[in-house]
């Protein structure tokens, strides 16, 4: 696969996953516009890997997290976004969404690049710790301190589909 | 009752509000990626070739020419030797930091290195690569981290910084009052959380953090990545040492328009980068290497919290790509003054930014919203054709001194 190729079939996804990271469409840009430089002038290696998907988006991830303060990058405007929340409640499940969303704004980067990667892109926690350059134990300790954080429970349905513990379980 | 199914949601709506695609920011070169055989341009070349992996896409046939970045123009360096600050009231003297870098006159940039700070287990790379008119700051990088970045090309992030602010210069604020009282070295602090100085961080994001009164109305501050790590942060406090060095700049300011002044400096000397070279990628070495300026014309500083620096509202000089002249101008009007090409673009508000080929780097001026139609397109010329680049800019022995380079006589 050659980087045009794909770039035209992964920069949607990618641009959608920048976003998870960092809640605002210029920034999501940047990241990935500075991952894709790089990408392209390393394409050649990068393509022969196994999932050269998967290693993209660990630089996405990388470049998210980095927080060298590269002046070269700011933006002339912030672009934060706002939800179109439908939810079967509009009174108290909106508002309490709507928090939750501000709340995730405001987590460390590190627990948001975890939450992205678990709730988002679905990453088992083996992979997200690979990804992370970190232990399973960490992954798990970000996701508990996230979740506690923004007090928030697991779901039935990923409970029965993981195993995956609570919070409270998680961090004993 | 908030469940992960909240999250899932969340994260969805959010990426259904990414852009379709990725914009191509005009002011930006289009040029392919240069040839390590063939490398002479470095510095900051990210954003150029950002803009190369989305021309790719939009036009290939641009890609598929091949250019060589022009020679360097054989310009030494000035000021060999170091020429210390001028600023009144600065301290050099004594091993602790509370003689270090602990200015009189609060908001006024010292261009020099005011200290340094001992290696720890894991993190031998820290660095003091900024300096603004409240503080003094040096990024850590752990080693794994860096063997990391060595080992694959990519960028890995710093672990943490280490803030050294100046006398007046910062104020705790209630929040670390109401923090865990702990002592550095025989001095006074708190462990709190408190607002990252780093301002990628997302808006009102706040850390774990130890600041400590090095000396009367004088405070430093140590973030971490690694949440709730007090033992580390108090060792880099108490790594922290006195220190007097000088900061070497690519480029050198030789005009800047009456009322403007410089009011930070970050700068990365080949090598210090969180990548550095390795065979085959002669790209990572150079993505943080270089040097960017912070111009403005009001040093009022935001007291407590928040890296104001990191502004676009300010006006601001960097090395940020490589370039050839004959695509350097591709969506701006271009302009010629002395022989150097310029190219200017302009929104509504007035030219927001200027670039122009030097010594086999692209050199921009951004102008920020509050500096948007403040300058004549003429001063924002005589800013960059008045820039002199180092000689051999991968070669930071060539680099300026920042005591000089920073400060342009009127």
């Amino acid at each position: 696969m050659t980087f045009d190729e794909y770039v035209l079939a992964h920069e949607r996804r990618l641009l959608a996953f920048a976003m998870t990271l960092t809640f605002d469409r210029r920034l999501a840009e940047d990241v990935l516009q500075d991952v894709l430089a790089r990408a392209f002038v390393r394409w050649e290696t990068i393509s022969a890997v196994e999932q050269p998907h998967a290693y993209v988006r660990r630089m996405v991830v990388n470049e998210y997290i980095s927080f060298r303060r590269r002046w070269a990058r700011h933006e002339p405007q912030r672009q934060p976004i706002e939800l179109d929340l439908v939810v079967d409640d509009p009174s108290g499940a909106h508002a309490d969404r709507a928090a939750l969303f501000h709340e995730m704004a405001k987590l460390p980067r590190r627990q948001r690049a975890v939450l992205a990667l678990r709730f988002y892109e679905d990453l088992p926690d083996t992979e997200i710790a690979r990804l992370m350059h970190c232990s399973t134990a960490t992954v798990r300790s970000y996701v508990s301190r996230a979740l506690a954080k923004l007090r928030v429970q697991i779901a039935d349905t990923e409970r029965r589909a993981t195993g995956r513990l609570t919070p409270e379980e998680g961090s004993s | 009752m908030r469940t992960t199914d909240d999250i899932r949601a969340i994260f969805a709506d959010v990426a259904e509000k990414a852009p379709q695609s990725l914009d191509v920011p005009s002011h930006v070169d289009l040029a392919p990626p240069p040839r390590r055989r063939h490398w002479r341009a470095p510095a900051l070349a990210a954003a150029s070739v950002a803009v190369v992996a989305v021309a790719a896409l939009a036009v290939p046939a641009a890609l598929n020419r091949h250019h060589d970045t022009p020679a360097g123009t054989g310009r030494t360096s000035a000021s060999p030797s170091p020429v210390r600050p001028t600023a009144p009231g600065i301290r050099y003297t004594g091993t602790a930091l509370d003689r270090a870098i602990v200015s009189a006159q609060p908001h006024a940039l010292v261009p020099r290195i005011g200290f340094r700070v001992d290696v720890q287990p894991g993190f031998q790379h820290i660095k003091v690569d900024r300096i603004t008119s409240r503080y003094q700051s040096a990024t850590i990088v752990g080693d794994h981290d860096w063997a990391e970045g060595n080992a694959t090309g990519d960028q890995t992030g710093p672990d943490g910084a280490i803030y050294v602010f100046y006398r007046g210069a910062y104020d705790p604020p209630s929040a670390a009052k109401r923090g865990q009282p702990v002592s550095v070295e025989g001095k006074a602090g708190y462990y709190a959380k408190l607002p990252w100085m780093n301002a990628d961080a997302a808006p009102n994001a706040v850390t774990d953090t130890l600041i400590w009164q090095y000396a009367p109305d004088a405070w430093a501050m140590v973030q971490m990545e690694t949440p709730n790590d007090l033992a580390t942060e108090r060792a880099f406090a108490a790594a922290v040492r006195n220190a007097d060095q000088p900061l070497p700049t690519i480029f050198r300011l030789t005009y800047l328009p009456a009322g403007l002044s410089v009011s930070g400096l970050t700068s990365t000397l080949p090598g210090d980068g969180v990548s550095t070279m390795t065979p085959g990628n002669a790209i990572s070495h150079v993505i943080y290497t270089g040097t960017s300026l912070l111009l403005d014309d009001s040093t009022a500083a935001t007291p407590t919290g928040g890296d104001s620096l990191y502004s676009a509202l300010e006006l601001q000089v960097m090395i940020n790509s490589t370039v050839r002249p004959g695509d350097a101008c591709p969506d701006g009007e271009a302009d010629v003054v002395h022989g150097q090409r310029i190219c200017l673009h302009h929104t509504a508000g007035g030219t927001d930014a200027v670039t122009a080929p030097m010594n086999g780097l692209s050199v921009t001026i951004t102008v920020g919203g509050n500096h948007r139609g403040t300058y004549t397109d003429q001063q924002l010329e005589q800013i960059i054709t008045g820039l002199k680049v180092a000689a051999r800019p991968l070669d930071g022995r060539t680099w300026f001194d920042a005591s000089t380079a920073v400060q342009p006589a009127r």
